[in-house]
């Protein structure tokens, strides 16, 4: 069994409950799937203990335009049939958007634990769903100073992952290294989000 | 012939007057200036939302908010309101179809020393002395310089630059492109991140404080007494760790923080070590150095 079919088979079968007899085995021969296990019961153990998580407030108004750009979801026609007594459709996502939201920063942490070995290539970086960067100006970053910051911040980031990433290939089992490239892949995310948000106030 | 001459020394004068006043330098036809006074009690919260511009905030004894806005063109407005101990600062875009330049509106508020600050601003700069409330600013590309802020102070950059001179109280700031400059800070709580920027740290690292300075790529750079008593922890992964402090090592019940056998670091005690510094990066320079010997080079 190779490491990758250990994934598919914890993402069927969880945490080694059911596990096949193949995939123990490889449990006990590869020191980096056993790491990636236990990192995932650990996480498994202190998430039973968080009562609710509480994502930062701009990542529901990006929410709210992706899902509108999407047709998803039509704000003003729910404000008309929504009784005034019912909660708003944001407080009734949240708990499911906030779900979504660690299990975004989860894939992150597995995705970095088992993409990045020495033997894969580098590649496109896609970010969570394939999100691509806005273009600032499309988003109503009007003055060129604000949307050059933007545009040199995502630079600036996807530089630092780019040294991340080859630095977690060439040393995989530099712990720092993939602390530090998770961070920045939050760090995206938390940009993009600002970016969307700025670009929806004010006006 | 009198009459004659003085007819025409009235119209010169007259034609001088007109040519004077059409040089005057004349304030932006379009200009227009607020100005407004809102009664609060001694600790309001004022929330200012702008899109480019000058912010400047100042503080006095009065239970009382000031605000006197600029701005220049037409196609901005500016809505300064009180709900309640809240006072809501905000330009507004008039129309879609504006230009970069015309989004300017510049604020000189007045608070009470103890207000609550809320401030967004894209770009331009912050300026804020002598306000000890609960502080929070959220900039893109506009430059934060803070002067004697005490109590909470929260400060979010995306490429913004913070100027920190004896602020007080708790500190987070974090930022993708922007530098720190943290001069003789009175915090025993300051953590401050950014991705490229550079910190600087000039200050006494207060008993039993908790400094966190953490820069992806950009300098290091943190000034320490020899009165100072901090235990410090300086790793950089791929950059260098330079250090003037004498350490001793931890103390045989600590263990040695985790770190990368990858990476250059530095740990140990100072005198006493009683604040825990810790300082970190991936791929930038780390710098301790120690106050007499750095004003000297």
């Amino acid at each position: 069994m190779e490491c990758k079919h250990l994934l598919v088979e914890l993402e069927t079968a969880g945490l080694e409950e059911h596990l096949s007899p193949a995939a123990v085995t490889h449990l006990d021969q590869c020191a980096h799937c056993s790491g990636l296990m236990a990192d995932l019961k650990a996480i498994r153990s202190a998430s039973a203990e968080l009562s609710e998580a509480e994502p930062p407030a701009r990542l529901w108004v990006s929410l709210r335009n992706e899902m509108e750009a999407e047709g998803l979801i039509r704000e003003a026609e729910a404000e008309v049939v929504a009784p005034a007594s019912r909660p708003s459709f944001w407080l009734r996502v949240r708990p499911a958007m906030a779900a979504a939201y660690l299990a975004v920063i989860a894939v992150l942490g597995v995705w970095i634990g088992t993409n990045l070995t020495p033997t894969s290539q580098p590649g496109p970086m896609v970010l969570v769903g394939g999100v691509e960067p806005p273009d600032p100006a499309a988003l109503g970053a009007r003055n060129p100073v604000v949307a050059a910051s933007y545009t040199k911040s995502l630079e600036v980031i996807d530089n630092f992952i780019r040294m991340c990433e080859k630095t977690v290939r060439e040393q995989p089992n530099n712990e720092v290294a993939r602390e530090y490239l998770y961070d920045a892949y939050k760090q995206k995310a938390d940009l993009l989000a600002m970016t969307m948000e700025r670009g929806a106030w004010g006006d | 012939m009198m009459a004659h001459s003085a007819t025409r020394t009235g119209c010169k004068a007259l034609a001088a007057a007109i040519f004077v006043v059409l040089l005057c330098p004349a304030e932006p036809a379009a200009a227009h200036k607020i100005e407004k006074r809102f009664s609060t009690t001694l600790r309001p919260t004022v929330q200012v939302r702008n899109k480019s511009g000058n912010v400047i905030i100042k503080s006095w004894n009065r239970p009382e908010v000031l605000v006197v806005a600029n701005h220049a063109s037409d196609k901005t407005e500016v809505d300064a309101t009180q709900m309640g101990n809240r006072v809501d600062v905000i330009t507004h875009l008039v129309t879609e179809n504006i230009k970069p330049e015309e989004l300017r509106a510049d604020y000189e508020i007045t608070v009470p020393t103890e207000a609550d600050l809320q401030i967004t601003l894209d770009a331009g700069n912050v300026k804020v002395e002598n306000v000890a409330g609960e502080l929070t600013f959220d900039t893109v590309a506009a430059d934060v310089d803070l002067r004697e802020v005490a109590n909470l102070l929260i400060v979010r950059t995306i490429t913004g630059s913070l100027v920190c001179v004896r602020c007080a109280g708790r500190i987070e700031v974090s930022s993708v492109g922007g530098n720190f400059r943290f001069v003789q800070p009175v915090s025993s709580n300051l953590r401050a991140v950014t991705t490229s920027g550079t910190i600087f740290f000039d200050g006494n690292f207060q008993p039993f404080g908790t400094y966190v300075l953490k820069s992806y790529t950009g300098q290091i750079d943190v000034l320490f007494s020899e009165t100072d008593s901090f235990e410090l922890n300086a790793s950089s992964e791929q950059g260098k760790v330079e250090n003037e402090a004498a350490l001793k090592p931890f103390e045989h019940e600590r263990r040695p923080p985790v770190k990368s056998r990858f990476s250059s670091s530095y740990f140990g005690t100072y005198n006493q070590g009683q604040a825990r510094v810790q300082l970190s990066s991936f791929s930038g320079t780390i710098k301790v150095r120690k106050r007499g010997a750095a004003a000297q080079r």
